[in-house]
């Protein structure tokens, strides 16, 4: 029995869900590089952008509305978390931010449970249409039956917006005055404050965009997986898996990874346990930790330091 | 495994940071019960070299030996057990604890006992620690720090606390005292204290190696002098003749010759 | 000045046993006995993981994970293999331990956020194997008819025995980690936790310490599970989950993160607070489910405003104010010339 169908359709549903995680880990490391913290609240983004289309949608705004709508949200809800840790940031040891962060992610999820309950809630996918269906050349396919590759419309948008965010981030990041701004905050603080750069706006920018970021990957994978209270943990989690195997403060390592462990992942509930499923990305961090806490950036560039 | 007399030598000692060397290819010895100075113009490298003896940099190549045995390369504590002190350039004591807890950590190598004794203080171990407690209480003595015993250490005046952090390292019984700038902010008749507890320490048997940037101070203590700039040694030897080297003279223009 | 502490620890020990002892005197009400006893468990957890995060400084998100196992492990080898209760909580300690060490050895050589996004996934892999592995933990329905604890021929059956059983362990320990933090190896812990790298020049191990405290906690966790299941009779995964994990960081939080003794003090609150809030949430549906939102709360003021916690900060406070001011400098010495 030739797999190779089988193949193809657990790449693409696993470059889909990946999409996701790729974006959350670059969240997480823009904010990483600009502040040294691991926002812990980073998956709750995610689940803004779900729970919010949801809500704006049952309330009858038309989704190209409410999708920005529950993004804005998000954003007013990183900045304020960014702004909330702007004097903690000067004095507070890792775990206290840590702290404050994971605090930030229980209030949010409590709202959420609160507001919209602890059930699952269906999004509309954001067009609607059969999913295109590719029959595959037979010298890929075999004997296979079905010869088929299946893409869903929604995770082609998932995998398109994901994209889209990249490409609109490298150039913020290379074109933009303010991009090149925070990435000076990133590479030495004191140095940017020096040149006139407002670190604290830089701050509060770099959550605001993560945030944003987030929460459109959010509205576009909830359609598929249902937004549900807790989304989050699980989102961040995995994206943080994801940024610690490319390397924290890697941004092209970040991609490579979150679009490699959901890859992984979906190859796993394919062949070994679907109900297991989630373990693997812990695993993958584990095995990293154990391995070399630098992870991809360890092959970036030789680390001499002790 | 060479037999020397000297109490530590370093071997071509090199570190590279991501395309910048800070340390390039120093090599040097220190005697037994010798005051070695190790001075430069800021960024030539020097608390760089003292990371590496301690062991808090990893050398990107190079050797570091201890009475003839390696050590570079080796973890912190474990440096530490073999007889290397130090005194950080930004004090670096314990501030949540008091003056006397300090010095009593530094007595940590000195004494004995896991979770075990821990959870069970029975028998050596209250004895132990009133031991402890006396000894940090002499060091606290040696530095005049006894009246300040119970207060919390980041609480001490900035001068204070330099004399602190040299009590806490004496108390782990070293045979190398490494002193990272241990004479910056400190005001003249500090300076002059410092100079004497250095002296007082010598006699006790300890081999001492500082890093500093005030000529005067180092000149008038030390034995012999390595002097790097930009990462490479330039001169050694003592004072006298250093003092006068041309390259030294050169590496120092446009900088003060002493600060106060 | 040492023995004046030990007697600290001593006098505290004492007072905690009288009111122990004293207190189902003049509380009858069993409801309020078996809450006291949940306090008595969350204590123990508290206690350890105080240690991890007041002294070694680390955030652990997974604590609950390790109570879990405790209690599962008691669960299982009690009511499938009927294996004495005791050694059943000793099996659970060994188990907890070694997968405190599998966590802790690779993530305690780093910066905090790795070891507190390790527990994090941890927990929630364990939680996942709690309920999927339905063959051994019989999933979300949970293991009921736990068999109570029994030494000799006296089971520990009601409310009161099972308020004084609960409480005697947890000041035993709490003794047992007043002991240690006022050890060499707390002082060695209080340390490293002052500043990593100057510990390290003066001879400590610091990740070795960073995992023995970790371990140390993981055990005091399933020790309280293994007291749980026997307590509770019945366990099922939703108690061990995130949301408990995060409780367990309020509670230390709260309590203080370098007091041993704040710790009962943290436990209780939220202990009550959450009681209360369930109870009242039934009453008012503002009100339902808000612990969780109560907490997150609690974490960020408290942390943004007094980070030692906020019966630490409160203590702390109380010294400041009743502590005699320094002594002088002393005056300047006659020349002593010592410069050419």
């Amino acid at each position: 029995m030739n797999a190779i169908p089988d193949i193809l359709q657990c790449l693409f549903n696993g470059l889909a869900q990946g999409s996701i995680y790729a974006i959350v880990a670059l969240g997480f490391t823009i904010v990483f590089s600009s502040t040294q913290v691991v926002n812990f609240a980073q998956g709750e983004f995610v689940m803004l952008g779900a729970m919010g289309s949801y809500w704006l949608t049952s309330a009858h705004l038309p989704l190209y509305a409410a999708v920005p709508a529950a993004t804005l949200l998000a954003v007013a809800v990183g900045m304020a978390l960014g702004w909330v840790l702007m004097r903690p940031l000067q004095h507070a040891s890792t775990s206290g931010l840590i702290i404050i962060t994971v605090g930030a992610s229980m209030l949010l999820q409590g709202l959420a449970s609160h507001f919209w309950g602890k059930d699952a809630v269906p999004v509309n996918a954001f067009s609607s249409g059969d999913p295109l269906i590719f029959t595959l050349p037979h010298f890929l396919s075999g004997s296979a039956s079905p010869a088929t590759l299946i893409c869903e419309t929604q995770k082609l948008w998932v995998m398109g917006l994901a994209a889209a965010m990249m490409i609109a981030l490298n150039f913020f990041f290379n074109r933009t005055m303010v991009g090149k701004a925070m990435r000076a905050v990133s590479v030495n603080r004191h140095g940017a404050r020096l040149i006139g750069v407002n670190v604290s706006h830089m701050v509060i920018g770099a959550f605001a965009l993560s945030a944003a970021m987030g929460a459109v990957a959010g509205a576009a994978i909830a359609p598929i997986s249902c937004g549900y209270y807790n989304m989050g943990t699980m989102m961040g989690l995995k994206g943080f898996a994801a940024a610690i195997v490319g390397g924290l403060g890697n941004f092209p390592g970040s991609i490579i990874a979150g679009l490699f462990l959901g890859v992984l992942e979906t190859f796993g509930a394919r062949y070994f346990s679907s109900d297991y499923k989630d373990a693997f990305a812990f695993i993958i961090l584990l095995a990293v930790l154990f391995i070399n806490p630098q992870g991809l950036s360890a092959f970036k560039r030789r680390k001499a330091n002790g | 495994m060479t037999t020397t007399t000297d109490l530590l030598m370093v071997q071509q000692l090199h570190k590279a940071f991501d395309g910048y060397t800070a340390v390039h290819d120093v090599s040097f010895a220190i005697q037994p019960g010798q005051i070695k100075a190790l001075i430069g113009p800021n960024g030539a490298g020097k608390t760089t070299i003292l990371n590496m003896i301690s062991g808090v940099l990893l050398p990107s190549s190079g050797e570091i030996l201890l009475q003839g045995v390696p050590i570079s390369g080796l973890p912190s504590h474990r440096i530490a057990a073999r007889g290397i002190a130090r005194t950080f350039q930004h004090v670096e004591l314990f501030q949540n604890m008091s003056v006397v807890e300090n010095v009593m950590i530094g007595r940590h190598l000195r004494s004995r006992g896991g979770l075990l004794a821990a959870a069970f203080p029975i028998g050596y171990v209250t004895t132990q620690e009133r031991r402890v407690f006396t000894e940090a209480m002499n060091l606290l003595e040696m530095v005049q720090l006894a009246d300040f015993a119970q207060y919390p250490a980041g609480e001490l005046p900035f001068g204070r606390q330099r004399l602190l952090e040299i009590a806490r390292a004496l108390a782990t019984e070293p045979r190398l005292l490494l002193l990272d700038e241990a004479a910056s902010g400190l005001s003249s008749r500090e300076k002059h204290e410092l100079v004497a507890l250095i002296f007082t320490i010598r006699q006790t048997g300890v081999t001492i190696f500082l890093v500093d940037h005030d000529m005067d101070l180092v000149m008038g203590i030390s034995d012999e002098v390595v002097v790097l700039d930009h990462g490479e040694k330039i001169a050694e030897g003592i004072p006298a003749v250093v003092q006068n080297d041309e390259q030294v003279i050169a590496a120092y223009l446009g900088e003060e010759l002493s600060d106060a | 000045m040492k023995r004046s502490f030990f007697t600290s620890t001593l006098f505290a020990a004492v007072v905690g046993i009288t009111i122990t002892a004293v207190l189902p005197c003049f509380v009858k009400n069993n409801y309020v006995l078996g809450l006291l006893a949940i306090v008595a468990i969350n204590t123990i957890i508290a206690v350890g993981l105080n240690l991890v995060m007041g002294y070694a400084g680390q955030v652990s998100l997974g604590h609950a994970a390790f109570f879990g196992i405790g209690a599962y492990t008691s669960a299982i080898l009690t009511t499938q293999l009927h294996c004495n209760p005791w050694l059943a909580l000793l099996a659970g300690v060994a188990i907890t331990g070694i997968v405190a060490l599998t966590v802790g050895i690779p993530c305690l050589r780093l910066s905090g956020n790795y070891l507190a996004m390790a527990t994090l996934g941890f927990g929630w892999i364990v939680y996942t194997v709690m309920v999927q592995w339905e063959q051994l933990t019989k999933g979300t329905s949970g293991i009921s008819d736990i068999p109570k604890l029994t030494i000799g021929s006296f089971v520990f059956g009601n409310d009161i025995s099972r308020f004084y059983l609960t409480w005697a362990v947890t000041i035993a320990l709490l003794v047992l980690s007043a002991n240690i933090v006022n050890s060499r190896m707390g002082r060695a812990l209080r340390a490293l936790h002052g500043s990593e790298a100057a510990a390290a020049t003066l001879g400590i191990d610091v990740a070795w310490y960073k995992i023995q405290i970790f371990v140390l906690s993981a055990a005091y966790a399933s020790i309280a599970g293994s007291l749980y299941a026997h307590t509770v009779n019945f366990i099922s995964p939703s108690s061990y989950g995130f949301s408990f994990s995060v409780e367990l960081v309020v509670m230390v939080v709260i309590g203080g993160m370098a007091s041993v003794w704040g710790a009962p003090a943290g436990a209780a609150t939220i202990t009550l607070l959450a009681e209360w809030l369930s109870g009242m949430g039934e009453k008012i549906s503002v009100l339902k489910d808000c612990e969780v939102i109560v907490n997150g709360l609690i974490l960020i003021l408290v942390m943004v405003f007094m980070p030692a916690g906020l019966v630490c900060g409160i203590r702390d406070l109380f010294r400041r104010a009743a502590r005699k001011p320094m002594p002088a400098v002393a005056p300047p010495p006659t020349e002593r010339g010592v410069l050419p």
